[in-house]
């Protein structure tokens, strides 16, 4: 049972390749072991869920009467996924007929920080009061800290009735 | 030094850690260590598998009861990994017990409990209960039926203890079922209390091994010992390994169950522990009643007991394994008993139990979360098993469908369950539902949805929802049974298609329901209740006593209405009042002083009372010429023939049985004379009596039909007070009399009844059951209704009617189609209206004549009439003028089969003239033309005669003489009857000009057609018919 062999210091010692055979399986099966659940572990935690019912179009309401160059606030219901939650909940747009052929739809936050800008009718322009940053009608940045353009909502106009989907961030 | 030496020399000298490990693992063990004592430290391994798993889980995991179950689905289905980290901990707690287990039986086999390891065991035996104490929290954490159910039976346990019973309850949040509080203490228990106690338990545990050191066994002390690493470690290594391939293996493959959500009020379920419990379970069978605590609590208490003092049971000197029977034994025999409980549990599990089992097996599973994807996924399964699944599955999204059409205010999804809903290859009954097609109907499904015929909520998803009354929506789908009324809601006209409809609006008419009610689209019926002006110069008051008190005048023993003992299906349309004494003698008054027009009696010609007076069989003869008149055609009547009474006749005016004993001799009279002078809107056509007629008949009436018992039951009235007749005019007002029955100077009630018009339309809200057994809804409602007012509210104002079930079930079909004012649906283009009559009213001198003698109650003109006798539309065409003529003269036996004829109605020749003359230019069909007889030839005649008799065999249908069928009319008269081109037109196609003849359509050649028609033009009888008595002025 016990070889003596090279190595070996004191009787119940096993011999060195068995010893190193041992340590190598110890480290081989451990290794495999910790991977099997540090991988998926990662993946659980890491790896964001798979949407659902996302990206359905919700109608917003009626731009007919939307003058050109004048933005008009405009809320609509939307549901939302939440983990494992479905929340409906109302949104807002800032609506936008720039031309009688395009319609644009603003994110409500200002790209800054995140809070409730609105629009300026005497300066023509949108303003922010948190930290007084400024967008044009496009919803580019004019003025103050926010270094990107308002985000927009995917449009969609279908007769006189205005369809957002998704939020996205502008180019 | 290395930079890794360095570190190690740092945390050495802070720590001391290097030594700690290297004392550790560099432990000496004894020489027959081996693969046998591997089982700790897999226990080990398993214990933080879960505790790793654990936390992963409560990463995403909502702690209470609702959320719990949503949490956990999310985990399967949306989380990456999550279903791996769920297997993990389910089938790793069931691993570790096993493990545990193991270990103890491994402990207890080589006696390394004994002395000075009694601690080790026991806390060992702690650590065991504590496993155990996770199953139990952790089982109930999903949330669903099984680990709800399962909890119940164990906290019901708990509770049965003695005296720690409620204690144990209270501590376990529940006191008398499991809700949030106990889930909340379980997951406390599961995640905050345990964990920690657990930890330092086998801390401790650890540490008392270590200190005593592993067990040796006989001969060891002769032997060198060996050290625990690397040999031992990689034995506990690879034993660990294999553990965790099977576990991830199990975790990967096995699936580990989640059922419905938790559903207290699931009465049908069958709760079942995890298997690890099942023994328990089973031992619980054996002890009932005032026993249970023995299974229960005793047994159990007991053994747990005797585990714990294994040590101080055996202190016997440390014996080989081989040389332990005793202790063997023991292990053997516990083995075998305990998986014979197990296996009786499993096999005691009821088949089929708790099947709803969602399994998250596919990706796409989670879809089958809502039961309308179920169903279209099952379709989609159930068409791949069809010859046709292309076509089928053609259509196919996993959509819902929809079928919206907005002017018609149609949005229905029921497609979406009912998914081959148009496919023809689907309507054997054997196509489960909902995927069997629509039975063939007029209107496609694609143009119309469901919801227009079958009612029920459109754009619902769930079937309760779409099916049933919901609080949001209140109208369910319609009875197959009653579908016909929502053909009622656009079709204001009969249709064919129809019939329950059609016989339905036929009775609300019938029973004149527009008297009390608003039902629009409805006539009034032309004979309402007789006008009551002059009632009291028609009928004695005790006659009107008995009719008030029970309308039905003939009633056998069983309430069966019957005539002389035959039964009758023809009820009186009035109603029954339920009328008390007082108000019998009330309305009674009442009626019998209504005498505003007096009758005067008329006088007959004295020569012919003279004549006729003193004859013996002047009744018989009387009878004779009641009959030659043919009053019964639309009369009924019951007759004695052959000692069998039957009821003969028609229902066109009342039955006539016992009229002599009821009406005042000298009213009839006048009213034999002239019907609309008594009541305006009398259907009877006013004949034109000679004294001789008159005089005969109403004797015969006035002497036979009679019943001198009929008012023997009313009690002596006398003559009216002046309080009976205010009551009973205040009676007729109260219980809307003048709904069906007018009087001069009364006004008539508008909404006596409430307003029907949208009845169909209503919710059950709306309606009023009060403390009734009625069913609650619509349908029961109307049934009831109909069937006693009274049953649905007990101050109900509407009388008693008789319906059998079936005109019941088919005024319920024309109610039910009553739904309001089209404009709100906007749907007033899809009404089909009634056909407005072409004809009514007519003018000019025919119009007289023609509303004198009624001759639209039995004959149809242009669609306007009525179906007793035959359509007269082409009559122009069909009938020469002459025949015409004398035909209403003196009506003829046309049709010997049928028993109803043309009643003779002595008209004058210039009446006679005038009808002749409107019906000859008027009614003229398209189809007939104008044919030169003078082209026909005897040659042709004689060739029509062979063709009649030999080749076409017309004698089989047609009587000609003497000889021939019953089936056709009697042809003997063709000649001066019928006009040649319509008996050409006739031939060569007759349900073109009679859609519904009998006739068949024989494909004669043109040649044919004139030979035949030449011949029976020759058929002529010369001898006039010889008049009746009496006949003409």
């Amino acid at each position: 049972m016990n070889e003596v062999g090279a190595g070996q210091n004191e009787p119940g010692t096993p011999s060195v390749p068995r010893r190193n055979f041992c340590v190598a399986a110890i480290g081989a099966l451990g290794s495999l072991i910790a991977a099997a659940m540090a991988l998926p572990a990662l993946m659980y935690l890491l790896l964001p869920p798979r949407l659902r019912g996302q990206g359905e179009w919700v109608e917003v309401g009626d731009i007919s009467q939307l003058p050109a160059g004048a933005p008009a606030k405009m809320t609509f219901r939307r549901m939302r996924v939440d983990g494992w939650k479905v929340v409906s909940e109302d949104n807002t747009a800032w609506v936008v007929k720039p031309s009688n052929l395009q319609v644009l739809a603003f994110g409500p936050q200002c790209t800054h920080l995140g809070c409730a800008y609105h629009w300026d009718r005497t300066k023509d322009e949108f303003f922010c009061p948190c930290h007084n940053s400024l967008f044009a009608i496009d919803g580019k940045v004019i003025g103050g800290p926010a270094r990107q353009p308002l985000h927009r909502y995917e449009t969609r106009v279908e007769g006189n009735r205005l369809f957002v989907g998704r939020l996205t961030m502008s180019e | 030094m290395s930079p890794w030496a360095r570190i190690n020399d740092w945390l050495e000298h802070r720590t001391g850690i290097s030594t700690a490990v290297r004392n550790l693992f560099c432990e000496e063990i004894p020489a027959s260590s081996g693969w046998h004592q591997v089982f700790g430290s897999v226990a080990l391994f398993l214990f933080l598998v879960q505790a790793f798993t654990g936390v992963l889980l409560a990463f995403n995991y909502a702690p209470s009861p609702g959320e719990a179950y949503n949490s956990l689905q999310y985990i399967l289905t949306e989380v990456t990994a999550g279903r791996l980290m769920r297997g993990l901990h389910h089938w790793g707690a069931s691993m570790l017990i096993v493990v545990v287990v193991l270990h103890m039986t491994q402990v207890f086999l080589f006696g390394a409990y004994k002395k000075p390891r009694e601690a080790t065991w026991m806390v060992g035996v702690i650590l065991l209960l504590l496993t155990l104490a996770y199953g139990l929290t952790g089982y109930l954490l999903p949330w669903d039926n099984r680990a709800y159910w399962g909890t119940v039976v164990a906290t019901n346990i708990a509770a049965r203890a003695p005296l720690l019973g409620p204690y144990l309850t209270s501590l376990l949040g529940g006191k008398d079922s499991i809700g949030v509080v106990t889930f909340a203490r379980f997951f406390a228990l599961h995640v905050l209390l345990l964990p920690p106690a657990t930890t330092l338990l086998i801390f401790f545990h650890i540490y008392l091994v270590r200190k005593h050191g592993v067990a040796p066994a006989p001969g060891d002390e002769y032997v060198p010992k060996k050290r625990f690493y690397p040999e031992q470690a990689f034995k506990d290594t690879l034993a660990i390994f294999v553990a965790f391939v099977i576990l991830f293996i199990m975790a990967v493959v096995v699936r580990v169950p989640l059922e419905r959500a938790a559903d207290p009020t699931d009465t049908a379920y069958t709760p079942r522990p995890e298997w690890y419990f099942l023994f328990l379970f089973q031992t619980l069978k054996f002890f009932s009643g005032s026993l249970e605590v023995v299974g229960s609590l005793v047994l159990p208490g007991l053994a747990v007991l005797l585990l714990v003092l294994v040590p101080f049971i055996d202190r016997n000197q440390v014996m080989a394994v081989t040389r332990r029977t005793f202790a063997l034994t023991f292990v053997a025999l516990a083995a075998i008993g305990w998986t014979a409980l197990t296996a009786a549990g499993v096999i005691t599990t009821p088949k089929g139990a708790n099947r709803a089992t969602i399994d998250f097996s596919s990706p796409s599973d989670w879809l089958q979360l809502s039961p309308w994807k179920r169903y279209k996924s099952g379709y989609a399964r159930f068409a791949q098993t069809r010859p046709d699944t292309k076509r089928l599955m053609a259509d196919y999204s996993s959509d819902i469908d929809q079928i919206w059409i907005p002017d018609m205010n149609v949005v229905d999804r029921c497609t979406t369950c009912h998914q081959g809903i148009s496919q023809s290859t689907l309507v054997e009954a054997s196509v489960p539902q909902p995927y069997r097609a629509h039975p063939i109907v007029p209107h496609q499904v694609k143009e119309w949805g469901c919801v227009i015929c079958h009612r029920g909520q459109g754009l619902a998803t769930e079937v309760g929802e779409a099916h049933e009354t919901t609080l949001a929506w209140e109208q369910p789908i319609l009875p197959v049974s009653f579908i016909q009324g929502s053909c009622g809601t656009c079709h204001r006209a009969e249709i064919p298609q129809a019939p329950r409809l059609n016989r339905g609006r036929e009775l609300l008419v019938r029973f004149n329901c527009v008297g009390c009610h608003r039902l629009p689209g409805l006539e009034r019926p032309v004979m309402l209740g007789p006008d009551l002006t002059n009632i009291g110069t028609k009928v004695s008051r005790e006659w009107l006593y008995k009719w008030l008190k029970e309308p039905r005048t003939i009633v056998d023993a069983t309430g069966n209405v019957t005539v002389n003992g035959y039964e009758t299906g023809d009820e009186p349309r009035m109603p029954k009042f339920r009328l008390s004494e007082q108000e019998l003698k009330g309305l009674t008054a009442y009626l019998s002083s209504l005498r505003s027009t007096p009758v005067a009696p008329y006088k007959f010609d004295p020569r012919v009372v003279a004549a006729w007076e003193k004859k013996p069989d002047l009744v018989e003869q009387g009878e004779v010429r009641f009959r030659q008149m043919f009053c019964s055609t639309c009369h009924g009547l019951a007759v004695t023939r052959a000692g069998e009474t039957k009821l003969i006749g028609g229902d066109i005016g009342p039955e006539l049985t016992k009229v002599g004993s009821k009406v005042n001799p000298d009213w009839l009279l006048a009213w034999l004379r002239d019907p609309q002078s008594h009541l305006p809107h009398a259907q009877m056509p006013r004949y034109a009596w000679s004294d001789e007629d008159l005089y005969v008949v109403t004797q015969y009436i006035t002497a036979k039909l009679v019943d001198p018992d009929l008012l023997s039951d009313v009690p002596k009235l006398g003559p009216p007070t002046a309080e009976e007749v205010q009551l009973g005019h205040r009676l007729f007002l109260e219980k809307g009399c003048v709904g069906c029955h007018t009087i001069e100077g009364v006004p008539s009630q508008k909404d006596f009844g409430p307003d029907l018009s949208n009845l169909g339309g209503k919710n059950v809200s709306q309606l009023e059951f009060g403390q009734t057994k009625i069913p609650r809804n619509l349908i029961a409602y109307i049934q009831a209704k109909l069937t006693d007012p009274v049953s649905v509210n007990p101050a109900a104002r509407m009388p008693q009617y008789y319906l059998n079930s079936s005109d019941i079930g088919a005024l319920t079909v024309a109610l039910l189609s009553m739904s309001g004012p089209a404009s709100a649906s906007r749907m007033e283009r899809l009404i089909v209206p009634r056909k407005e009559a072409a004809l009514h009213p007519a003018a000019g001198r025919f119009g007289e004549v023609y509303e004198r003698y009624k001759c639209y109650v039995c004959h149809q003109f242009n669609g306007y009439g009525g179906a007793l006798a035959p359509d007269l539309s082409f009559e122009g065409s069909r009938a020469r003028r002459s025949w015409i003529v004398e035909f209403l003269k003196n009506p003829q036996t046309l049709r010997p089969t049928l028993t109803f004829r043309m009643p003779q109605f002595n008209m004058t020749d210039e009446e006679a003239a005038v009808l002749a003359d409107y019906l000859g230019k008027v009614f003229q069909s398209p189809a007939a033309h104008p044919v030169d007889e003078r082209a026909f030839t005897p040659g042709m005649a004689a060739k029509g005669k062979q063709l009649y008799e030999v080749k076409y065999q017309c004698q089989s249908c047609h009587t000609i003489g003497l000889g021939g069928g019953y089936v056709g009319p009697n042809l003997s008269n063709v000649g001066n009857w019928m006009a040649a081109g319509w008996i050409e037109a006739w031939l060569r196609n007759p349900q073109a000009l009679v859609p519904a003849a009998i006739e068949p359509r024989r494909a004669f050649t043109d040649d044919e057609i004139e030979a035949l028609t030449a011949y029976l033009l020759t058929l002529r009888q010369t001898a006039k018919p010889v008049a009746a008595k009496g006949a003409g002025r």
